[in-house]
């Protein structure tokens, strides 16, 4: 249903730009066995937009999210982040660059199950200059719009998947990224919470012109999206759709 | 601030884990700062037994001791002619330095005592009872040098010897020696009572007698020496207590200001001034061997910390290995990874060292007053009563010798963890 309604994307000039990936490649080396995660895969990520990545397990979405969110670098290929070009910046120090410029949603939610939600938002505030009442307000607003304002102080084995995967939202928003990216972030919840989260995300998107990138193969997720990058293989196949 | 917090809970989360690492380390500071107590004990007495009572000696050293000049470095061709002739004069003049409370003449004796029916070898001291009764202070009896004093013309026997000249009984003894030309004399004795000089040997041979009888059986007016003992030595007490080591370090003090004041009183062509240290070399001998066995334990100590700790740490790196990788994908730098992990140990250090602390002056003070006596050192007759210091200093060092373990053992797999690739270790199963 989605192909059908998808078009080519169309190239709406550098100003719209986050990020250009030029013909990246990514190998991996299990054993004596190397294995092409990604084979010259170009692709550009504008302001504002909800795309996802898909594909069969093993396509290499994740390897892609992993490259596309600066903690994976890829073996050739350019990285553009607003126009500049970061492949030759050192992975250890992109992040200063990962923190104002990306956020994370994982399929696990990953939060830190000693903090409870407000300092699992809180957290990566902590290493900005925002002051205490300023870091209160920002994390407490964050809350409030993923709908969890009254879970701020239980601990992340007191709530639901759903609520979870709420927290760890809020916490990839928390410094502004311009992007967030979530990999099969429905993939551990029951399908009407993985609608309330992708309808959350969509207003998020909305309100906040933060672009979100998925890496999934859910229908429900592929269904949500702007547009869809189809990977097969470590290569995009189907040309780069985008919903008409 | 969050990486602190998030540090602190981490230490909670694992309960178990964390306790047995504090435990390690209250062990460890207690070990060490029990045994150093102990140490600290055992150093002060020796050295109070040198000065005071004596080490398989009749009496004690006193704090200095005075000598003519040539006696320590030439053979004297008479018994006592390098002896110290203006002795009255010379105590006189030493009993001006402030922290002096008197200079006692001391004169070595040897020769043969008698019952009538047997005669044993005896060596010995003549003294003068009247000074040296204050020398025991607190730490032997001064019973017989009053029981001396009283008796112009007595005698103090070692336990053994006593026993053996049937001494009690026969009330008069005579000792034979040489006179300082040469010839022989003897004088008559009276039992004075006996004193204990913690050795077999030393109580079967040791005399004490009046100066003025050991004078007038060697024909001389020289003693051998002068004993210098200051003010704060009679009154040093045994028992557990802070102030106790104050006064030790007044002592301490004291000990340093006649040490300069004696030679520049006297003349250094004609006297010879030793300390009580270089008289006896038991006290470096033991104090040589405790502080090896001493570092020998902090070694092993540190072992079992650093084992333990790093056993503690790496397992912490592993099992939150997806946690590193989400908190450094969220932007944590690495140096952050690297301190929450250090954080983690020194927080657990500081815990256990705290503990530690508390717990060493706990049983410090329990041991102490349990009135536990220790066996006879070798060679000697009498126990010792069981006492571990408070020694603030040492302990301090001993709790921050064992933190800084505690981070050396941290650093490893905290390292570890601040070098994870993100990836790897973001889907580390």
């Amino acid at each position: 249903m989605a192909a059908a309604q998808n078009s080519p994307c169309r190239d709406e000039g550098p100003d719209m730009k986050i990020i250009e990936l030029v013909d990246i490649c990514k190998t991996y080396v299990l054993g004596k066995t190397e294995v092409n995660a990604l084979s010259s895969v170009s692709i550009k990520i504008k302001k504002g937009e909800v795309a996802a990545i898909a594909g069969p397990s093993g396509s290499g979405k994740t390897s892609l999210l992993n490259i596309l969110g600066l903690i994976d670098k890829p073996d050739s290929g350019s990285f553009l982040l607003h126009g500049r070009d970061i492949t030759t910046v050192p992975l250890n120090q992109l992040s200063g660059l990962r923190r104002g410029t990306i956020g994370f949603v994982f399929q696990t939610f990953n939060l830190i199950p000693v903090f409870n939600a407000f300092e699992n938002v809180e957290y990566p505030l902590s290493f900005t200059h925002a002051s205490k009442k300023a870091r209160k307000e920002r994390v407490e607003h964050l809350l409030q719009l993923v709908g969890i304002s009254e879970l701020a102080r239980h601990r992340p084995y007191e709530m639901s998947g759903g609520q979870r995967q709420r927290v760890a939202i809020a916490r990839a928003l928390v410094n502004s990224p311009e992007v967030v990216l979530a990999d099969e972030p429905t993939a551990n919840l029951d399908s009407r919470t993985g609608a309330e989260i992708l309808a959350q995300m969509r207003i998020l998107n909305r309100e906040l012109q933060v672009t979100f990138i998925f890496a999934s193969h859910d229908p429900l997720v592929l269904d949500a999206v702007d547009r869809t990058i189809y990977l097969h293989d470590g290569r995009i196949v189907e040309g780069d759709r985008c919903r008409s | 601030m969050q990486i602190l917090k998030l540090a602190f809970r981490n230490v909670l989360r694992n309960k178990r884990r964390s306790l047995v690492s504090i435990f390690v380390l209250v062990i460890g500071v207690m070990g060490l700062g029990i045994f150093s107590g102990f140490m600290h004990f055992s150093f002060w007495g020796i050295q109070a037994n040198i000065i005071h009572v004596g080490m398989g000696t009749p009496e004690g050293t006193g704090h200095f001791q005075v000598f003519d000049a040539r006696h320590l470095t030439a053979d004297e061709p008479k018994f006592l002619e390098y002896g110290l002739a203006d002795w009255q004069e010379l105590a006189k003049k030493i009993e001006t330095i402030p922290e002096v409370a008197y200079a006692a003449p001391r004169m070595d004796i040897m020769g043969l005592l008698g019952n009538g029916e047997k005669s044993e070898p005896v060596i010995g001291f003549a003294i003068d009872p009247a000074k040296e009764k204050r020398l025991p202070g607190v730490f032997g009896s001064a019973e017989p040098y009053a029981n001396l004093e009283k008796m112009p013309d007595g005698v103090i026997l070692g336990r053994e010897l006593a026993r053996t000249l049937n001494a009690q009984k026969t009330g008069y003894l005579t000792l034979v020696s040489t006179t300082t030309d040469g010839a022989m004399n003897a004088i008559d004795l009276q039992f004075a009572g006996t004193i204990n000089t913690g050795t077999p040997e030393g109580d079967r041979r040791f005399i004490l007698v009046n100066l003025k009888s050991a004078m007038g059986l060697i024909q001389t007016d020289r003693v051998r020496k002068l004993a210098v003992v200051l003010k704060e030595s009679g009154g040093t007490d045994r028992k557990h207590s802070g102030a106790e080591h104050s006064r030790n370090d007044y002592y301490k003090a004291d000990m340093e200001k006649a040490s300069l004041a004696l030679p520049a009183l006297l003349d250094k062509e004609k006297y010879t001034v030793r300390s009580w240290r270089q008289l006896n070399s038991y006290y470096d001998a033991v104090t040589g061997i405790y502080s090896t066995i001493f570092g020998f334990i902090g070694v092993v100590m540190a072992v079992v910390v650093i084992l333990s700790i790093y056993n503690t740490m790496f397992m912490a790196v592993i099992e939150r290995t997806r946690e590193v990788g989400t908190l450094m994908a969220v932007g944590t730098p690495r140096r952050y990874i690297l301190l929450l992990f250090l954080l983690e140990g020194m927080i657990i250090a500081l815990i256990g060292g705290i503990l530690g602390y508390g717990g060493t002056y706990v049983m410090a003070g329990v041991i102490s007053d349990a009135g536990l006596t220790m066996p006879p050192p070798p060679g000697g007759t009498q126990g010792y009563p069981l006492i571990i210091h408070t020694v603030h200093g040492w302990w301090i060092s001993i709790v921050l010798f064992i933190m800084l373990n505690t981070v050396i053992a941290c650093f490893m797999p905290a390292y570890r963890a601040a070098r994870m690739h993100i990836v790897k270790a973001l889907y580390h199963v």
